[in-house]
This record gives structure tokens, sequence and C-alpha cells, in this order.
């Protein structure tokens, strides 16, 4: 037998076969490592956990409160209440653009408009917004007018007899989800004919009472104005939607005095040691906090909480449960306006902050969980204040507050934090 | 012979299944915080299979084992050695059961011979291994209240030895080495802490990372006592141990020092019998614990046999049987976890001189003196070395 068949491949099958064999579950194996466990500890896992750290303390650098919101054609609801102790409002509605001609039936030749018939305001509502179970009336005026169009006390004062456009008579709590209210057809006729605009101003007299009107859909006022073109009823009533424009304003501008509400009676100013969510007009508050860079930057937060003492209001609903959602403000410390400072905050579910659920008749202290916002202070900028800012929900659809003690209150009620954090430590050697 | 070639391959194609069936048993879904792993980790004492084979008592006498430098001596070929070792482990806890499996690559050596009867070898070897995983209930006190909590941590790491030594055999009644070590590596704890109310609180993660480094010198001899007799020992000094923490030396203490000797009969052909022992100073590694950690020094015994058996193209099927009683260094408590091994292996030449391959299978039992705590352990080893 020569060398070169004694090292034939033949005779080396045989081993490589069985290292093959015994290779193979071993590379296996090591795709296999399962080291997870956990019975004998504590007795046998020395590395002892640091414990858990609670604080509470004063870290409200500055609080204020904010009133006027929802801005102007943000809101996507208003109240028209009558409510002589606690609320009264009023809405506005512009038709800047009313159409003038139509197609008659048949020819398709283009008309002018010459007899309107069948003239309503159709204001979309939120029944679960209605309040008053006896019988209110809502008028409805022409509040158009040459000079000073978005000076409150100009507009309140067109709501006279001589420019009443009409009435509709209606028990708020039996309402269904739309109210058409009729509109003089002689001063329609006459806006049409003169190519001019109407400008109706609502409100609700008589009995006490609430409506919530919805606003916008999807940007475009809810509110449209309905007529037939002429008396003939086999027309399709036109349907115009409200819309206005003010000389060198911004769409945004424009968008907000489409439909908008005039408070005749509110909101209380909240005291010198208050800060107030909610109320009509609205009120935001804005907390700026100092935390210890120990906390936030070497430190795991796992529990943050903040604490405010509530006080009793006595203004719109206060049996009603309200909801409090958080606001994160993202602007940095060069922006020191805190109304543009709320402008700028960003929702709080976009931090996972969830909203609490308070009655504004309770009083005692409240605990806000703000643990998510808490743990993301430490990717903050140093230059981005460590702040939250709260708003009520349904903000300028409903009349309940709620009230706190600010930071110059007594110290007991002064807002503050409560964290409960895990300290950074090298816990890997045994 | 084709009657030999398949008895071995039915009694390999045995061991193989053993090993498949060893290394991809689904394992119980909860494992330890092992006795052996306590401390710095276990000390895997990373050897050859050969060695391993024998419960570690070749450990002063094989070559490819990085103990006594002065085995090194009479290399007569380069070998390149590799091997592998999965542990399958056991704790007991009262009645609960905790399997783990941990993979390790305890050994890979290289030797080259020069003239003289010296030769010159490196290795890389595992020196103590703390990887595993624990996940247990606990507890926390938030604002007076005991919360329950679900605590997690991961340990992974290694402190491994890196030795360069050299070997001289001088005539046939003496060899004497030197090496070098640098001991060096990294353990990354990672932790994670949940509550169960997990509305109102987040969640912990929390990553710590060490790394050592530290350097130890050996010098080992063996000497001819009588025909077929001879005495070894070798004695390893360590020096500084530091344990790094980013960049700044958070503990010192020193390498633990080694010394170890054996008694070796091969007056028989073919056959080899070893006795021995080593004590360990790992009390050195104390001022790098933190008093949870009891760092103990450790007294190992063995004894092992290789003797030739049945033939294989014309070369010997070496089998390897050997106990060991050894006492593992770290503790928390004054108590040392004792640990019993019992071992076997085979050695199966291939393509005659140019290549071997090893196996070991290894019985280990731990336990600590006034705990009802214990420990058993598969460890099988599977090695090649290879003489080009």
């Amino acid at each position: 037998m020569s060398e070169g068949n004694r090292w034939s491949r033949s005779r080396w099958r045989g081993p490589l076969l069985l290292l093959t064999w015994l290779a193979a579950p071993l590379i296996t194996a090591a795709c296999t490592e399962n080291l997870e466990g956990g019975a004998a500890c504590p007795a046998l896992c020395p590395e002892q956990a640091e414990q858990f750290r609670d604080t509470t303390f004063e870290a409200v650098a500055l609080d204020s409160s904010v009133s006027g919101y929802p801005v102007l054609g943000i809101g996507t609801s208003l109240l028209l209440a009558n409510r002589p102790d606690t609320l009264v409002t009023r809405t506005i509605m512009r038709f800047d653009v009313l159409t003038t001609s139509f197609l008659q039936n048949g020819t398709g030749a283009i008309d002018t408009i010459t007899a309107v018939d069948s003239v309503f305001l159709k204001v979309p509502l939120d029944t679960t917004g209605r309040r008053g179970a006896s019988p209110v009336t809502i008028e409805a005026f022409d509040v158009d007018t040459a000079a000073g169009d978005t000076v409150p006390a100009v507009l309140r004062s067109l709501f006279r007899p001589d420019r009443r456009l009409g009435s509709l008579a209606i028990t708020p709590a039996t309402t269904g989800d739309t109210i058409r209210i009729p509109i003089s057809r002689t001063v329609m006729q006459a806006k049409i004919s003169a190519r001019s605009r109407l400008r109706v101003g609502l409100r609700m007299v008589g009995n006490a009472g609430q409506l919530r009107l919805r606003a916008f859909t999807f940007g475009v006022s809810a509110t449209t104005l309905q007529y037939d073109p002429v008396t003939d009823t086999t027309y399709r009533p036109i349907v115009v939607t409200a819309q206005t424009t003010l000389p060198g304003a911004s769409e945004e501008v424009n968008t907000a005095y489409t439909t908008y509400a005039l408070t005749d009676v509110g909101s209380p100013p909240p005291g010198a040691n208050t800060l107030v969510v909610g109320g009509m007009p609205a009120y935001r508050t804005y907390l700026r906090f100092n935390v210890p860079r120990r906390i936030t930057d070497s430190s795991t937060i796992v529990r943050a909480d903040l604490l405010l003492t509530q006080q009793p209001s006595r203004f719109g609903d206060v049996g009603d449960t309200v909801a409090v959602y958080p606001l994160v403000p993202v602007g940095t410390e060069a922006v020191t306006d805190v109304r543009r400072i709320l402008d700028l905050a960003a929702d709080g579910a976009l931090s996972r902050v969830d909203s609490t659920r308070l009655v504004p008749r309770d009083s005692g202290q409240r605990a806000l969980n703000v643990l998510a916002l808490a743990r993301s202070w430490r990717t903050l900028p140093a230059s981005v204040p460590r702040a939250l800012a709260l708003r009520i929900g349904l903000e300028g659809a409903q009349s309940s507050e709620l009230r706190f003690f600010s930071s110059e209150a007594a110290p007991a009620v002064r807002p503050k934090l409560r964290i409960t954090f895990l300290p950074k430590s090298e816990f890997v050697l045994p | 012979m084709s009657r030999q070639v398949l008895s071995l391959s039915r009694s390999l194609a045995l061991v193989g299944t053993a090993v498949l069936s060893t290394a991809i048993a689904p394992s119980a879904l909860l494992a330890q915080g092992s006795l052996g792993a306590i401390g710095f980790g276990y000390p895997v004492n990373g050897v050859s299979t050969r060695t391993a084979g024998t419960a570690g008592a070749f450990g002063e006498i094989d070559p490819l084992s990085p103990i006594n430098p002065a085995s090194l001596g009479g290399t007569r070929n380069t070998v390149l050695s590799a091997q592998a070792e999965p542990e399958h482990r056991t704790l007991r806890v009262g009645d609960v059961d905790e399997k783990t499996l941990s993979q390790r690559i305890p050994l890979l050596a290289v030797v080259f011979p020069a003239r003289g009867g010296v030769a010159v070898g490196f290795s890389a070897r595992g020196f103590l291994d703390r990887s595993y995983t624990t996940r247990s209930t606990s507890s926390a006190v938030v604002d007076g209240r005991t919360l329950p909590t679900i605590e997690q941590l991961s340990m992974r790491g290694a402190i491994g030895d890196i030795r360069g030594a050299v070997g001289w055999q001088i005539g046939n009644w003496a060899r004497l080495g030197v090496g070098g070590h640098i001991f060096t590596g990294e353990n990354t704890a990672i932790r994670e802490r949940a509550f169960a109310d997990t509305l109102q609180f987040g969640s912990t993660l929390d990553s710590s990372r060490v790394t050592y480094i530290g350097t130890a010198v050996t010098l080992g001899g063996e000497l001819r006592l009588l025909k077929g007799l001879s005495a070894s020992g070798s004695y390893r000094r360590g020096n500084g141990f530091d344990a790094r923490i980013r960049d700044t030396t958070r503990a010192s203490g020193t390498v633990p020092s080694r010394l170890g000797g054996a008694l070796r009969y091969d007056g028989i052909a073919g056959s080899t019998f070893v006795v021995g022992a080593e004590q360990i100073r790992w009390s050195d590694m104390q001022p790098m614990a933190s008093a949870r950690t009891t760092a103990n020094d450790a007294l190992n015994v063995y004894g092992g046999a290789e003797v030739a058996g049945p033939r294989f193209r014309g070369l010997p099927i070496l089998i390897r049987a050997g106990y060991a009683r050894n006492q593992l260094p770290f503790s928390v408590s004054a108590e040392r976890v004792a640990e019993t091994r019992v071992g076997g292996g085979l050695g199966v030449p291939i393509g005659r001189d140019a290549a071997s391959i090893d196996f070991s299978l290894q019985r280990a039992t731990r336990s600590l003196p006034g705990s009802s705590t214990t420990e058993s352990a598969w460890l099988l080893g599977i090695g090649i070395q290879v003489r080009p």
C-alpha cells in the first residue's frame, strides 16, 4: 500500500464523519445557552440592590395662570349659555360671502336671486353639553357693523330689537343634535340684493339654560346658513358656510373670527395665591420646576407626582367630574412670555403624561402622575426649562374650573413634587 | 480492524447522541444564582480536555494545560489546541430545581518546540466565569409602604488568563519552566427592577461595567525521582490586580498566588498515574470585593490516570479517569463551597500523529455547609489538537 493510498479520502471519511457528528451538537449547544434563574436569591445573590429614595419638595420656581383659552378659532365647540348667576355667553357667526344667483330648473340658466324663502341658521349641537329643563328662547341679531366689528362692547350693543333677525323657542334638555333658527326673509333678501354680508349674533334669553354648539368640523365652520333661492319649493336650498375676511389678517385670524363666543358673565379672576385651570374664558396654568440634577440626571425616577392642594370652586358645574390634561412646554429659556410658552407647548399625550379627573367642588391634596415627564427631563437640553402646563378638558366648551393653591400660598399647601428615585450605583463589583 | 472501527463508531455515536441530548434538550424556564457563580465567578481553571478527563489531576504535567510551564520542556512538535466545554448545571433549593446551560471555550493553546529541549507556549484560558441571570421577586419601600417588585440581574463576563511560557528539559531527569501571565477581562451587569403597579411606578434599567487587569509569574519544575516516578511543582506569584470602572481604579487586590505539586508514575507502559494538590490564595482578591463577598483560600486535591486502550489505526485510544475534591473560592459567608468532581475521558488519534481529538465528561457536585442548597453539573469537553 502506497503512502498516497494510506492518506486517501476513504481512510479519512470515518473520522471526519465522527468529528462532524460530535461538533454539530456543540455548535447547536452554543446557540442555546440558558443562564436565567433566581430561586437561590437573595441568599446566593450577593449583589445588593440600592434602595429607592423618596423626596417631596417645593420644586416650583414659577407658576402662573393665564386666561383666554382656547384661542379664537381653535376650540371645536362653543357654549351658548344663559345662567345669570354663573355664565352668560353669546356667539358670533360671520357669513361674509352670500350666494346671490342660482341655476334655473330645466334650462340651467344662471339667474339672480330676487326673492328668498325658508331662511334658517342651522346649528349642530353637542348634546352632552345641554342644560336646562325649562323653555328658553334663542335670539338671532344682525351684528354687522362698519367699524369695530371685533370689539366685544360694540358687538354687544348690536343685540337690540331693531336688529333682531329671528328667534327659536326650545327646551335645552330635550333638543336634538341640530337646531334651525329662522332668519328674516326680508333682511336676507336685502343683504343678497345689496351683495352684502350677514353676521349673526346669538343669545339665549328667558329661563336659565345652556347649549354646546359645534363650532368647527375639520377646520370649517359647522354652522351653515340655508335659504331657498326662489319661492318655488322645487328648488334645492342654497347652503352657505360661515367665513370671514379681516383686512390684512392671516388665515388663522380669519378662521378665528368665523365663529366665536363673547363672555358676558364668566369666571372670577384667581386670587394672588391661586392657580386656575378651566373656567370661562378658560385658564391654563404653567408651572416651572427646579429639580436637582442628582435626581434628574444621576438617578432613575420611578415615581413622580405633582402634588397640588385643591380649593373648592364655586363657579360653573362644580359637581361635574372634569379632566385635567397636561401640556409639555418645549420652548427654551429664550421664550419668557408665559402665553407664548403655552402656545408652543406640546400635548402631554406625546410625552405619555396622562390626564387626571377631578371634581371642582372638592378640596384637599391631589396627586397628578407626571412620571413620564420627569423621566424625560434627563434628555432635555439645559436650556429647556423643566415645566408642565395644565388645561381642562372641553376647554371653552364647558364652564367648570379647578382651583389650586399656588407657590405664594402657605407652605403647607404650595405645589410640590413627590419623587421616588433610584440613585445610580456601580453595583457590578461583588 | 473493521469491527474495531465499527465498534468505535458506535461508541462515539452514543457519546455524540449524549452530547446532542445535553445540548438541545429544552432547559427549565428558571435557572440560578448558583453556588458556583458567587463573587467574581466560577473558577473555570481552563485546562486541556485531556486534563479535564482526569478531573484536573494532570494539570501539573500536561504541556497543553497552562499551569506548570516546566511541562512544556521537551515538546517535540508544534501543537495547536482548541476546545469547548459546555456545563449543564442544576441548582436545587429545597424542592425546586433550576437548570442552566453555560457555554465555555476554556482554553486555546499553541506550543512551539525549539532546540535543546526548549519549548515555548502561548495560551488563553478561562480563569473566572461570571455569567448568569437571576430573576426574582422582591420588594421596595416607598413612602413607608412595601411594594412588590420584580428584579432581573444579568451578569455577563469573565476574567481570562493569557500566558506566555518557556519550558526546558534538562536531560532525562528534570524540567524547568517560567511563565508570565496577564489576567484581564470584564463583567457587565444589567439590572432591571419593575413594580407590579406599572401605572404609577416606572421600571429601572441600570448597567455597570468593570474591567480587570493584573499580572503574575509562574515558576515550575519537574524532577525524576526514580525510574517511572517523578515529582512536579509550580508556584504562581500574583502581582497587582485592579478593578476599573470607566477610567477609575475602584478596587485593587492581588492575582491569587498558587502553589501546586503532583507525583507522577508512568512505570507501566502506556499508562500514567498522577496524584497532587494545590493551594490557591484566593483571599488575595478580597480587597477587590465588598463585605458581602468572602474570598477563601482553596485547597484542591486530585488523582487521575490515563491508560492505553484499544488501538485505532495502529495507535492506542487513551482512556482517562480522575477524581478531585475542590474548594470554591467565593462565598456569601464564612463557609466555603465544596466541590467534588469525578471525570472520565477518551483520547482518539486522527491521522496518525497529525491530530487527535479528546473527550471528557465530568460530574461535579457542590454544596455549602449549613445550607440546604446543592448544585450538580455535567461538564462535557471536546478538544482538538493539531500537530502540523
